[in-house]
């Protein structure tokens, strides 16, 4: 049944923004609204042809109970039969596109655009210091403020913790995550963090935000939007680029503790996403994996089997996932290295390894693609497999 | 410059049971009056039965340490003297995790399974907030 959805859509236009220290836009809207024109341009497509429109706002996007109503308003779209504002975190975007292929497929949609857009960075003033991060995530109440307990990497810090005390997970086991993704990010001109190549002592060496994490452990917090067009695979076919064709889809929420499970939703989105595709492990020839976190990708790693559970330590000694590595792993450099526009950015990249466009970072054999988007702490997980042929 | 204070945490209706407790001692939290299940923070209705029947009892207030981080950033100005410090997840003998601060132990020295006891700050007439110190396992 789950085999229905197999190469009936496609990914057919991709609209990036410039990402970073990015002040085009005063709010995630102007953003949204540049990452989808860019999208239909990428495809070939008019605004007229949009009859979907899917949104994930980000932390600032105001008035975001209703975002893509708001968003439809702003771009003067009309006619629209699918639109929806999404949020399971950083796993929204894969989930955008599932959703968006699955509406396709049922008939009840042709041409979506799914759109992430955020802006909480705000340019640099006299009167405040750089560092629009903190502000933004670093949220607390009641007794956990007391006790200074502030933010997301506080609570991921927690589960990390507890996968080294388990498992004997180590600080450079971590730091060959964000060792990995840099040498990609020293591959790819739009990672902001192209120019600055990054050693395990470089790593170790640079400030601790919480430990278990060091800066360079967490995510690159960006302004900017990210869109794709999701369309028929047939209508695919007459646009501009080839199309990248969705193979599989799954999402997997587990629930429970993730200080306890050490575990993502990885496991049941792929069962579903990889029976739908046909195929194993053995068939990806890339990963791009949801990385706000250096740990996430050691637990992503795990839990879609590429080692055992407690073994994403040792499995990434040796430089594994980076560029000359025999796994490639978020070859743009990812959330940590590139931009962090929440699951859009493995999306993203994937979408241009599969075009065969990705420059010096391509890798080599580019038929089939696995994308994870993964949202609070190890909380919400989606699975897309992608294939550059049907 | 004199230092800025920490947030006090605000007696909202359903932690009013929690900080009575704290005021006389005893480290509270929710059992469920539908299958027995200790929960904290408290939550309307029971995540295993669904019952949204509950009351607040006191712990042994005797855990360990289930996890931890330290903290670097200053998010809030009270903290500003105190960074590096450390935040510890405790497991109390009872069943439920209880986020806090270790009194006495310095960020590098604390680990995980550590035993530990409640201890009580008072920081005003009506707010008291428990925090932990190791103690020896017995
Ligand atoms: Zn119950």
């Amino acid at each position: 049944m789950a085999g229905d959805l197999r190469a009936k859509c496609a990914i057919a236009g991709l609209g990036q923004t410039a990402m970073g220290k990015n002040f085009d836009h005063s709010n995630a809207m102007g953003f949204a609204i540049e990452a989808v024109q860019l999208a239909l341009d990428d495809a070939g497509l008019k605004r007229s042809d949009l009859d979907g429109l899917l949104v994930n706002p980000g932390v600032t996007w105001s008035e975001a109970t209703m975002a893509s109503f708001s968003l439809q308003q702003a771009m003067g779209l009309t006619d629209l039969t699918l639109t929806a504002t999404m949020n399971l975190g950083g796993a929204t975007a894969a989930a955008m596109i599932m959703h968006a292929a699955q509406a396709i497929a049922a008939g009840m949609a042709n041409v979506v655009a799914c759109v992430f857009a955020d802006a909480p960075l705000r340019p640099p003033s006299p009167e405040r210091k750089a560092g629009g991060s903190a502000a933004a995530y670093g949220f607390a109440r009641g007794l956990n403020a007391h006790y200074g307990q502030f933010g997301v990497n506080a609570a991921y810090a927690f589960v990390a913790q507890r996968h080294m005390h388990l498992y004997g997970t180590r600080q450079d086991h971590l730091g060959e995550v964000a060792v990995s993704q840099r040498g990609w990010a020293n591959l790819n001109p739009a990672a902001q963090f192209h120019d600055a190549p990054m050693t395990m002592d470089d790593y170790n060496r640079a400030r601790w935000v919480v430990e278990p994490f060091h800066l360079y452990d967490c995510c690159l917090v960006s302004n900017g939007g990210l869109a794709v067009i999701v369309t028929s695979a047939e209508r695919a076919r007459t646009l501009k680029h080839p199309p990248v064709y969705l193979l599989g889809m799954g999402q997997g929420h587990a629930g429970g503790d993730p200080m306890e499970t050490l575990t993502s939703g990885a496991p049941l989105a792929k069962k579903i996403a990889f029976g739908m595709a046909g195929i194993t492990l053995d068939d990806i020839n890339f990963a791009e994996l949801y990385d706000c976190y250096t740990f996430t990708v050691l637990v992503t790693l795990e839990d879609y089997g590429f080692c055992k559970k407690g073994e994403g330590g040792p499995f990434l000694e040796g430089g594994r996932i980076g560029p000359k590595g025999s796994l490639p792993v978020n070859t743009g450099g990812g959330q940590l290295s590139s931009f962090y526009m929440w699951g859009m950015t493995p999306v993203a990249e994937a979408i241009v390894q599969m075009r065969g466009e990705a420059g010096p970072r391509q890798v080599p054999k580019h038929d089939v693609g696995l994308v994870s988007g993964n949202g609070g702490i190890l909380s919400t997980h989606s699975t897309l497999i992608l294939g550059a042929q049907p | 410059m004199a230092s800025a204070e920490k947030p006090v945490p605000a007696i909202t209706p359903e932690m009013a049971g929690f900080f009575e407790g704290a005021k006389r001692g005893q480290l509270m939290v929710e059992r469920c009056e539908g299958c027995g299940e200790m929960r904290f923070p408290p939550h309307e209705l029971c995540s295993r039965c669904l019952s949204d029947r509950a009351k607040w009892v006191p712990t042994s207030g005797r855990g360990e340490v289930f996890s931890f981080n330290v903290m670097h950033q200053v998010y809030h100005p009270g903290f500003a003297a105190e960074v590096p410090y450390a935040v510890v997840v405790v497991r109390l003998e009872e069943g439920p995790k209880f986020v806090s601060n270790l009194i006495g132990v310095q960020p590098a020295d604390i680990r995980i399974g550590m035993p530990v006891e409640v201890t009580f700050e008072r920081l005003s007439a009506d707010v008291t907030v428990p925090k932990f110190r190791p103690r020896s396992r017995s």
